[in-house]
């Protein structure tokens, strides 16, 4: 009862303090606005299907078509973005990663059997075939494999109006990748868990160490442990009250998400709500520890930005950081941020470097369990009381 | 009488630094204690001891007839503390701040009756952190009694106010008193030890070195008198008066059983080095003439 009334104090003192609510309920919104602004309006203006091609023969004479064709409807010429793959492995990971919406492969052979069917079939041969590999339920890459299919089909038609009736079609074959949770990109939902977290995370590394050290400070800690009150009551009291905040934040942020960007699948499922509390666990912990080091407020809120930064910037909740130079990926990599947006992420079909759902959970549990280990050794410093 | 609070060879020490050194004392129930003495001399050390804050590091405790290894909830919800630099939740009115610690205790008493012997009651909706230095003082004092205590304990409750928030105070806390409240207070102001303590402890360097009541600790001076008078040139008083002194405001003071042939002689004096004497007065010795008899240093020093 008295941790739920402390927690009461410390949540409404808080959300009454312009400062920490703005950076936890407030900027977050104004942050998923702009990102979704930006980047949405982006993503109208330029369809940017990403085009994946597997050249598996070396095209000459009439199969030459093909890859003139293909250079015609990409970069400014058409919606495609081509990247070419030396073997279909490799464009079907690419696929499978979200790295490209579809993949297009000219089968070995192609060239032969196309020259074959301009000269009228003669020589036994079949048909040439070509493959368009396509993620299921996605819509962006369905459409990709439409217009790939129907360029295919403009080239078989005007191959049969030159060569007349003895022109033998190619076959153009549609392979769907199944893809459980794929989703089209879409930023709207790509932003969503970075942001979410971007709250958190100001909740976490700012407002525990800093929020410690305040009180230790101006004396309420001290006016609190004159009162029936253990520590440990003061301490979760504390916890309930910045958990409120972040609660808060975080339905501020589904009520934008759902009604106004129209975010509505996987947010509700169980395990996405797990993961949020999860990651609220692991980035608390995180700030604990930070709060255990805290004894200047200048030097606290330099380290609480830096931190804050690096946890934003370095985690990837907003672009894709696995490409960054060597130095940095170590950093990238032992981030607690990294999994846990990457986690989110999964829900919504991205999964740009495989990560596994082990270093998913096991990364920032131990941040949380280094934390919670180097708050607990020094929580009486932390807690200021003798 | 009824013994609330005994405490028997209390010690705290901070490295070389004796804070708290050996001291004794008991406070009786519904009696206003003060522990008087200047700043740094362990007045607040004692305090914080005795409400659960610090640790001591040697002595006894005894709490309502009770000896206590550590101040545990169970004495903390029978005290009401006001610390010295009490803070609140900012963000949070007067009233909230009230219920919000009353909330915090299994015995409360009626917060609006606080608002209202407080003199809060038209700032019961301000935010605390929109409050003058004397209406955070009797906030201050309205938490303390939060959990309607038996012994609240005042630590400077007046200090950094001005006179007339500072006589607002001592109604209160006249008017704690005859609600029956045990008061430890502690203040470095001499006036409100004598205004409203029953018994005053004076404290310097962690020890006691007097006690009593208000008179018998003037009275075991053996003082009658002191002449207190500004001059408007320089004459060297301290030569003719062993008893003498100049005050940091340039007033001389002088102590003495004959006031008549004081002033006779300080006449004489002024007259054979052509000085006029300005605002003289004579008035019987206080609690600062105590405190200077013993060591030599003014309270203020």
């Amino acid at each position: 009862m008295k941790i739920i009334r402390l927690g009461q104090g410390f949540f409404l003192s808080t959300f009454r303090e312009f400062g920490s609510s703005f950076w936890i309920l407030i900027f977050p919104l104004i942050l998923y606005v702009i990102m979704c602004s930006i980047f949405g309006h982006f993503d109208e203006g330029n369809m940017g299907i990403r085009l994946g091609v597997v050249y598996e023969d070396k095209l000459g004479g009439p199969g030459k078509i093909i890859e003139m064709v293909l250079s015609k409807i990409s970069g400014k010429n058409g919606p495609f973005e081509k990247t070419e793959y030396a073997t279909r492995e490799e464009g079907l990971e690419a696929l499978k990663k979200d790295a490209i919406d579809v993949l297009f492969v000219v089968p070995k052979k192609t060239s032969i059997h196309m020259l074959r069917a301009m000269l009228g079939g003669k020589g036994g041969l079949p048909p040439a075939s070509l493959l368009i590999f396509y993620v299921e339920g996605r819509t962006v890459s369905r459409i990709g494999a439409n217009i790939i299919e129907n360029i295919m089909d403009s080239i078989n038609l005007e191959a049969t109006r030159r060569h007349g009736g003895s022109y033998r079609s190619f076959n153009v074959a549609m392979e769907p990748i199944r893809k459980k949770e794929a989703m089209d990109f879409d930023f709207r939902y790509y932003f969503f868990p970075g942001v979410m977290l971007t709250a958190i995370i100001s909740t976490s590394v700012f407002s525990f160490p800093i929020g410690f050290l305040e009180m230790r400070k101006n004396g309420l800690t001290r006016r609190l442990f004159a009162t029936p009150i253990t520590p440990l009551q003061f301490f979760w009291g504390y916890v309930f009250g910045m958990f409120m905040m972040v609660g808060l934040s975080i339905i501020g942020l589904y009520a934008l998400a759902y009604f106004v960007y129209g975010v509505k699948q996987h947010i509700w499922e169980f395990k996405f709500i797990a993961m949020i509390l999860y990651s609220i666990f692991t980035l608390f912990s995180l700030g604990l520890m930070l709060s255990a080091f805290a004894r200047k407020l200048g030097t606290t809120v330099a380290i609480s930005n830096i931190t804050n930064y690096i946890l934003m910037f370095l985690g990837g909740l907003y672009f894709p950081v696995f490409q960054v130079p060597f130095a940095l990926r170590i950093i990238v990599y032992s981030l607690p941020s990294t999994y846990l947006v990457e986690g989110f992420r999964r829900f919504f079909g991205y999964d740009i470097v495989g990560l596994s759902w082990v270093s998913i959970f096991g990364v920032p549990a131990i941040w949380a369990i280094v934390s919670l280990v180097i708050f607990s050794l020094r929580f009486k410093k932390v807690m200021g009381y003798e | 009488m009824e013994e609330v609070l005994k405490v028997v060879g209390l010690k705290k020490y901070y490295g070389e630094v004796k804070a708290v050194d050996g001291i004794s004392f008991s406070i009786y129930k519904g009696e206003i204690f003060s522990l008087l003495g200047p700043n740094g001399a362990g007045k607040t050390t004692t305090m914080e001891i005795l409400e659960g804050l610090r640790r001591p590091d040697a002595g006894e405790i005894y709490y309502f007839g009770e000896r206590v290894q550590k101040i545990d909830m169970r004495i903390k919800e029978r005290i009401g503390v006001q610390l010295q630099d009490s803070r609140f939740f900012d963000y949070l009115t007067v009233k909230e701040n009230l219920e919000f610690f009353a909330g915090l205790y299994s015995r409360k008493n009626d917060v609006t009756r606080l608002l209202d012997i407080l003199g809060l009651q038209d700032k019961s909706k301000t935010l605390v952190k929109h409050l003058s230095g004397g209406q955070l003082k009797r906030l201050a004092i309205a938490v303390a009694l939060v959990n309607d205590p038996e012994m609240v304990f005042l630590d400077e409750p007046t200090t950094g106010l001005d006179p007339q928030a500072r006589r607002t105070l001592w109604n209160i806390i006249v008017r704690l008193k005859d609600m029956g409240k045990t008061i430890f207070l502690t203040t470095h102001y001499m006036e409100e030890a004598e205004q409203l303590a029953d018994r005053v402890f004076i404290i310097d360097h962690g020890r006691i070195i007097a006690s009593g009541t208000v008179n018998e600790l003037v009275n075991s001076l053996g003082m009658e008198s002191v002449v207190e008078f500004d001059l408007d040139e320089t004459m060297p008083v301290e030569e003719y008066f062993k008893d003498s002194r100049k005050l940091e405001d340039g007033r001389y003071e002088i102590t003495t059983h004959d006031p008549e042939k004081t002033l006779s002689i300080v006449y004489e004096l002024a007259r054979k080095h052509g000085v006029k004497i300005r605002n003289l007065v004579i008035r019987r010795p206080n609690l600062e003439d105590v405190f200077l008899h013993l060591t030599g240093r003014s309270l203020r020093d």
